[in-house]
């Protein structure tokens, strides 16, 4: 160490130490400037961090959206294949135990209540009528129980038009599968009589699902040849087969509509 | 090794009741007998175990409530699902008091059908 008594240094080493104490300002002055870069490019790398973590949870928020909307599209159309299999597999168990019902019917009133049965079980009808043609007016023919008979004057238009044309004829307005519907029963291509559903059961609304669709064309295809062999087992032949059933059925209503 | 399952299928129309046993008998173990009402079904139970009733409501001589009621008394009486046109919740909430486990409108689809009849069967003790 020095002291005040101790002769000052030499010019050269004050000039030296002097040097070396401006090095080192610089050196000192160089390292916060390299460190200031660095914390530049820290910060710039810490926001282009925080910007690529933010674009990952991004994709990642998209990705599983996008895996969740796969998933949900798949289960829809694995869920709509589904149901369209239960309806087709319920039509055939249907079309097949109506099928099988009428082929057993042993007289034409037999295949009358079987009909009943299939428009109030299977199909869902709630308020309907049958009507038969003989050699002149219409005859009503069921529902026998009035619960579930559909009004004959409300009815009258649609069952005058699907006689007369031999086509299916909806109120106005109903779409396909609505109702009210009346629907030609036909024989050799006449029209021997007329299905007019009024109401569906109220699970079902206003209109028929496929299943009812199908299954009520089915009857009304039916039907009419049910009668006739269910006649012809009784032995009648031939022109005298639908005078039998006319014989065998008693009208609830004469003349109308 | 399959359960053997006994269901009674009461119910008037005879194209309904073909329908239930047809969609059914798929099931491993149900055999099935059938009613045309309710009178006719306590006469079977009476005289057989049934480990399910497939009901319908509307039925002649007795119907499906009169039925429920007088099956209270029934000992080791079986499970019973109801089966109907009627949909209205006064028909269901009476039923679910009844002990009514399950109720299935009209139209039934055949597969909606089974499956209930199989959960309802799923939750029954092992047969002896």
């Amino acid at each position: 160490m020095t002291t005040d008594d101790d002769p000052p240094p030499p010019d050269h080493q004050v000039e030296a130490f002097l040097s070396t104490l401006r090095r080192s300002v610089e050196v000192v002055q160089d390292l916060m400037a390299e460190t200031a870069r660095q914390h530049e490019q820290i910060r710039s790398l810490g926001a282009e961090l925080e910007s690529a973590r933010q674009r990952i949870a991004f994709l990642e928020a998209e990705t599983t959206t996008l895996r969740e909307r796969l998933a949900s599209g798949i289960g829809q159309a694995r869920f709509a294949e589904l149901e369209e299999l239960i309806e087709e597999q319920s039509s055939l168990a249907h079309m097949f135990v109506t099928s099988d019902r009428l082929a057993r019917a042993r007289t034409p009133g037999e295949a009358i209540d079987i009909a009943v049965e299939v428009l109030h079980n299977l199909v869902g009808a709630h308020t309907y009528a049958l009507w038969l043609r003989w050699e002149g007016a219409p005859a009503l023919l069921a529902p026998a129980d009035a619960r579930w008979r559909a009004s004959t004057e409300a009815g009258r238009a649609l069952v005058e038009r699907a006689f007369a044309t031999g086509l299916t004829v909806r109120a106005p307005g109903r779409p396909v599968g609505g109702v009210p519907v009346a629907m030609p029963l036909a024989l050799d291509g006449r029209t021997i009589g007329v299905l007019h559903i009024a109401t569906l059961v109220p699970q079902l609304g206003e209109r028929m699902g496929r299943l009812q669709e199908d299954l009520i064309q089915f009857v009304i295809d039916r039907l009419p040849v049910a009668l006739l062999a269910a006649a012809m087992h009784q032995g009648h032949t031939g022109p005298a087969a639908w005078a039998a059933v006319r014989t065998q059925l008693t009208a609830i209503e004469e003349g109308s509509p | 090794m399959t359960q053997v399952r006994r269901a009674l299928v009461v119910e008037d129309s005879p194209t309904m009741r073909q329908l239930i046993t047809l969609t059914l008998r798929r099931l491993p173990g149900m055999t099935f007998v059938e009613a045309e009402h309710g009178a006719q079904a306590l006469e079977r139970l009476a005289a057989e175990r049934f480990d399910l009733v497939l009901l319908d409501l509307n039925m002649p001589v007795m119907n499906g409530f009169t039925f429920l009621e007088a099956l209270a008394a029934v000992p080791d009486r079986p499970k019973v699902i109801v089966i109907s046109t009627e949909s209205g919740k006064v028909d269901v909430d009476r039923a679910a008091a009844l002990g009514v486990v399950a109720y299935v409108t009209k139209p039934v689809r055949g597969p909606d059908l089974a499956a209930t009849v199989q959960r309802v069967l799923s939750e029954l003790p092992p047969a002896l």
